[in-house]
């Protein structure tokens, strides 16, 4: 037991949990935009888009390919670099803005009618697409760009913050107060919100059904687009990084109150906190027991606890007995 | 390989000689010829349903079996795997692999077809259960065991218990069962509230974190060995009989220990059908059909939903526990990796694509779903794609799946109510013949 | 003593009170109703009987016991059913199934004498078949008893659900809204069967909008406005009282 109480402080340093923190809140801005793909389907279409999570994945290798092409690097000129990133991200938004759309016409309108369980199934079989698809016909492998933006901030002691996580939880912050006024101030925003709240009487007060799903599946997927770009400038992409990183997002989107915009955010940087400190100190808190190869465990189970003890989510938007 | 040959060329067009598997160029052509040659054969298909076009299962009717639909004779299913292995041996005997997953498969899909079809729970981490079976058995019936327990109590136990325990078939196969069951009402417990998509969630959730444990359950005391997995695990034995023996013969004929296990298997795909049939025609199985159609209205109707539902969640647990202790003894080796998500998924699509709440369907499904996957191995994630596109359009033209329960029931309303509106006691009686 | 007896029952939803402080009790061999208008927690009352509520305060008392902490399934075993006022079938069931289900908590059998057919399973089961028809048979079903739920139309499946509700032999049955949506034809036969039912002993305490209906089978009627009970009586006399007439119409009728 002493043992244990000596793992419990070794290690910790206020610097440490400081970086952990900056970490946190840069991973979870990326959470918070794919949750918001997942958020935003789900309250139209009470359905989870397991396939959201993949179409990030492409956009992250979108924008990567952009980059190889154009052999950007660290040595370009900051706007020519600038106009190759806009470029790649641009191009990523589209392209999976189009997939979406394509996905929902595809694998989720014929089943909009049927039992629960047949779009779900869609999903998966769209998920499994997309990622066999990159793996047979792009790569197997892990990816990483060089560093293309320098430059970080002394914050604290060796704590510092880069460029590269400013500019993550800017454009994340951005996007999503550009999604909040898409949704409260325009007409198809109403539309979705109508939607949401009851599918028959919108589509009776003439709300077109079809045509704001295929605009929510669009947002949601442009918006998965930008966060591969956010995703490629800080972490390396692979095939199989869609999955995970897509029901991490979920558990986001869960936390934050499914449906919820704002909770998405929230969801976002409360779960990429909980992953950044649970990671590091998990070996102190659980007396060396788990060590950090457990971290996936650590979404697994607030996903699990959230969902079964608080399952409309720490904002409480909307009651969810419809789950 | 002709078909080969035909399939590449169908989803590489002249562009397969492209260096794909980098991020180049040829992947964006591959990727144009596709979406120009699959979105016109969709747009062609959608267009022609359109216009009236009805994909429906035609019905087989064989000679001699007077209007019986084969697939739903379970007579005729049971012949059939009765047979095939024989049929297979002496035909060279190349697809016998196959055709043993792909049983192990169906013994899956009918007991997960338990949860979900009949109780409508929809279960995403039934993998669980498997490794739960799988690791029970392969850390009794292995050397594990005994140097985890010298290597933690070295005062105590001697080495020579490295060796393993040998237990007899007979009571390894339920334990390994009852401990998946146990593990079943384990998870089972919070998630009683869930429904629907949140349950699939968590239920995959609790199925991952299960795969994880045993990556990393080495340390501190070595229980599953971690990523190596638990190695040298015995074949199943009964009385003097082992499995993996490869002496053993009938007369002259010589008996390999993979026909063993394609029986023992069979065996309990029987087992499994015995129980599933008979307890969907009683006071159980109805029970859980009520709560899949509509849970409150069970609870009102004086069916003790939880007690119920853990019932279906142990039930399922125990056959997919017995399975994973069988794939434990055949392979000899079990990993963490053998236990992938993906496992779950394949089984669920199984049940979903055969048709929920059906035997005949789960069976079905998985011979459907199973037999191409397992038949393409050599073209490796390809196939994953194969199967991800096979799954969209199968459950897009056919939400209801290949045999559905209901149009059984359909059926049967179909031909009892003829107008004299007399009571048919020989219908009921005809639900519980099996 | 009534057979069910309800003490002091309030329920509040946050802020809103839903019932308050209701008494009242249905004598045993009675039919009686609760009426009142739109939102005046009727259902809410029946949720509280049936304990898919817990009662902020009081008590529901049958027959003399208290059924506070019990789970909705233990309180039907006691002899409480009920239909729904959106009706709740198996949809994907036959309607001799409905009712099999209905006769779930009469029934003894085991789950491994369901696997084993055991010869005391076998014959609970040719009993329990025998039950649902008759039921069937009392709400005119017999004919579309291989019928899915979800087939029948719906003053039909009105009927099934009330059969349900019979497989548990209640002794106290909870009819919510039984005539909603019907036509005059199917009321008239829909009285008759409830009058039936009480004549072979099962108690009525029924929800309903309709006055004909009401006023044609009632025993007693208890009239409840914003969670507060404000009469209760003879039909005849609770139709007189100047304080339902102002409930249903307005300050100023």
């Amino acid at each position: 037991m002493e043992h244990c109480f000596d793992l419990l402080t070794s290690g910790i340093t206020p610097e440490g949990v400081l970086q952990q923190l900056i970490n946190g809140i840069a991973l979870g801005s990326i959470y918070a935009l794919i949750a918001l793909g997942y958020s935003m389907v789900y309250g139209v279409l009470e359905l989870i888009n397991f396939a959201h999570g993949d179409v990030f994945m492409i956009g992250t290798f979108i924008i990567f390919g952009v980059v190889q092409a154009t052999h950007a690097g660290p040595e370009m000129t900051f706007p020519l670099l600038l106009a190759v990133l806009l470029l790649g991200t641009v191009l990523a938004m589209v392209a999976c803005a189009a997939l979406g759309f394509a996905i929902e016409k595809i694998a989720y309108r014929p089943l909009r009618n049927a039992p629960r369980l047949a779009p779900l199934i869609s999903a998966i079989g769209v998920s499994f697409v997309l990622e066999a698809w990159v793996t047979t016909y792009v790569s197997d492998r892990n990816h990483a760009l060089p560093t293309l933006i320098r430059g970080e901030w002394p914050i604290y002691g060796y704590v510092s913050v880069t460029n590269v996580q400013v500019l993550m939880v800017i454009s994340s912050i951005l996007m999503m107060v550009g999604l909040q006024f898409l949704v409260r101030r325009t007409r198809l925003g109403r539309g979705m919100r109508a939607v949401a709240q009851n599918r028959e009487a919108a589509a009776l007060m003439g709300v077109n059904l079809d045509s704001v799903i295929s605009f929510t599946f669009v947002i949601g997927s442009a918006l998965a687009g930008a966060a591969g770009l956010l995703w490629v400038l800080n972490y390396s992409t692979s095939n199989s990084i869609g999955f995970l990183l897509g029901l991490k997002a979920f558990t986001a989107a869960v936390i934050g109150g499914i449906g919820n915009i704002p909770g998405a955010m929230l969801g976002g940087f409360f779960l990429g906190l909980a992953e950044a400190l649970g990671a590091a100190y998990i070996s102190n808190i659980s007396c060396g027991f788990f060590s950090s190869s457990y971290q996936s465990v650590f979404a697994f189970a607030l996903l699990i606890l959230i969902l079964v003890f608080r399952p409309s989510g720490i904002l409480r938007e909307r009651v969810s007995e419809r789950a | 390989m002709n078909v080969l040959k035909a399939l590449e060329f169908l989803l590489h067009g002249p562009f397969g000689d492209y260096p794909v598997g980098g991020l180049n160029f040829g992947s964006l052509l591959v990727l144009c010829w596709q979406v120009a040659v699959f979105g016109g054969l969709y747009l062609a298909i959608r267009i022609l349903a359109k216009r009236g076009l009805r994909v429906s299962i035609p019905h087989v009717r064989l000679p001699g079996l007077a209007g019986r639909r084969p697939l739903r004779d379970v007579r005729v299913l049971l012949a059939i795997a009765l047979i095939l292995p024989l049929v297979e041996m002496l035909t060279g005997g190349y697809y016998l692999t196959v055709t043993y997953n792909v049983e192990l498969y169906v013994l899956l899909a009918i007991g997960l077809n338990i949860v979900v079809g009949y109780t409508g729970l929809l279960d995403l981490g039934y993998v669980a259960f498997f490794a739960v079976g799988a690791y029970v058995y392969g850390i009794f019936a292995s050397p594990q065991l005994g140097e985890t327990l010298h290597a933690t109590f070295h005062f105590l136990v001697p080495a020579t218990v490295g060796s393993g325990v040998h237990i007899s078939m007979l009571v390894m196969l339920p334990i390994a069962g009852l401990a998946a069951a146990g593990f079943g009402v384990l998870i089972g417990i919070p998630t009683l509230r869930l429904r629907g998509d949140y349950l699939a969630i968590v239920t995959l959730g609790f199925g991952e974190i299960t795969r994880i444990f045993a990556q990393n359950l080495d340390t501190p005391v070595n229980i599953t060995n971690g990523p190596n997995g638990v190695v040298r695990i015995d074949d199943m034995f009964i009385g003097g009989y082992s499995f993996g023996d490869i002496a053993n013969h009938i007369g002259p004929i010589s008996i390999p220990p993979f026909l063993n296990y394609y029986y023992l298997v069979l065996l309990l795909i029987v087992i499994t059908v015995f129980f599933v049939a008979r307890l969907a025609t009683s006071r159980v199985g109805r029970a859980w059909t009520a709560i899949r159609e509509d849970e409150v209205a069970a609870e009102v109707a004086g069916i003790h939903t939880r007690n119920l539902k853990l019932l279906a969640y142990a039930s399922g647990g125990f056959f997919g526990g017995m399975a994973g202790a069988v794939f434990a003894a055949g392979s000899h080796v079990i990993a963490p990796e053998s236990f992938q998500l993906f496992l779950s998924v394949l089984v669920l699509c199984m049940v979903v694509v055969g048709g929920m709440g059906s035997i005949q369907g789960a069976a079905v499904g998985a011979v459907a779903i199973g037999l191409p996957y397992f038949l393409s191995s050599q073209l490796a994630s390809l196939r994953v794609l194969i199967f991800g596109v096979i799954l969209v359009l199968m459950i897009t033209f056919r939400p209801q799946g290949l045999l559905p329960s209901q149009q059984r029931q359909a059926e049967l309303a179909e031909t009892v109510d003829d107008g004299t509106g007399l009571p048919h006691v020989e219908a009921a009686a005809d639900l519980r013949q099996l | 003593m009534a057979l069910l007896q309800l003490s002091h029952l309030t329920k509040t939803f946050g802020g809103l009170v839903a019932v308050n402080d209701l008494d009242l009790e249905v004598e045993a061999g009675s039919i009686t109703s609760l009426i009142g208008p739109n939102g005046a927690g009727k259902t809410t009352v029946f949720n509280m009987i049936t304990a898919f509520y817990a009662p902020t305060s009081g008590d529901v008392i049958l027959e003399g016991v208290p059924t506070s902490g019990l789970k909705p399934h233990s309180v039907t075993a006691r002899g409480i059913a009920r239909t729904f006022q959106n009706i709740r079938l198996f949809g994907n069931m036959s309607a001799l199934d409905n009712v099999l289900v209905g006769r779930h908590c009469r029934m003894r059998a085991t789950y491994w004498g369901s696997v084993f057919r055991t010869r005391s399973e076998r014959r609970e089961e040719k009993a329990s078949v025998e039950a649902a028809r008759h039921h069937l048979d009392t709400l005119g079903l017999l004919k579309r008893q291989y019928e899915l739920a979800r087939n029948l139309p719906y003053g039909l499946q009105r009927r099934l659900e009330i059969a349900r509700a019979l497989a548990s032999e209640p002794k106290l049955l909870l009819l919510d809204e039984p005539a909603a949506g019907t036509n005059p034809q199917e009321k008239v036969e829909l009285s008759q069967v409830i009058r039936e039912i009480r004549d072979r002993g099962t108690t009525i305490f029924l929800i309903e909008h309709d006055m004909k209906v009401v006023m044609g089978i009632s025993d007693h009627v208890a009239v409840l406005d914003y969670g507060t009970k404000i009469s209760e009586g003879l039909p005849a006399d609770v139709r007189q009282d100047a304080a339902v007439i102002k409930a249903y119409l307005g300050a100023d009728a």
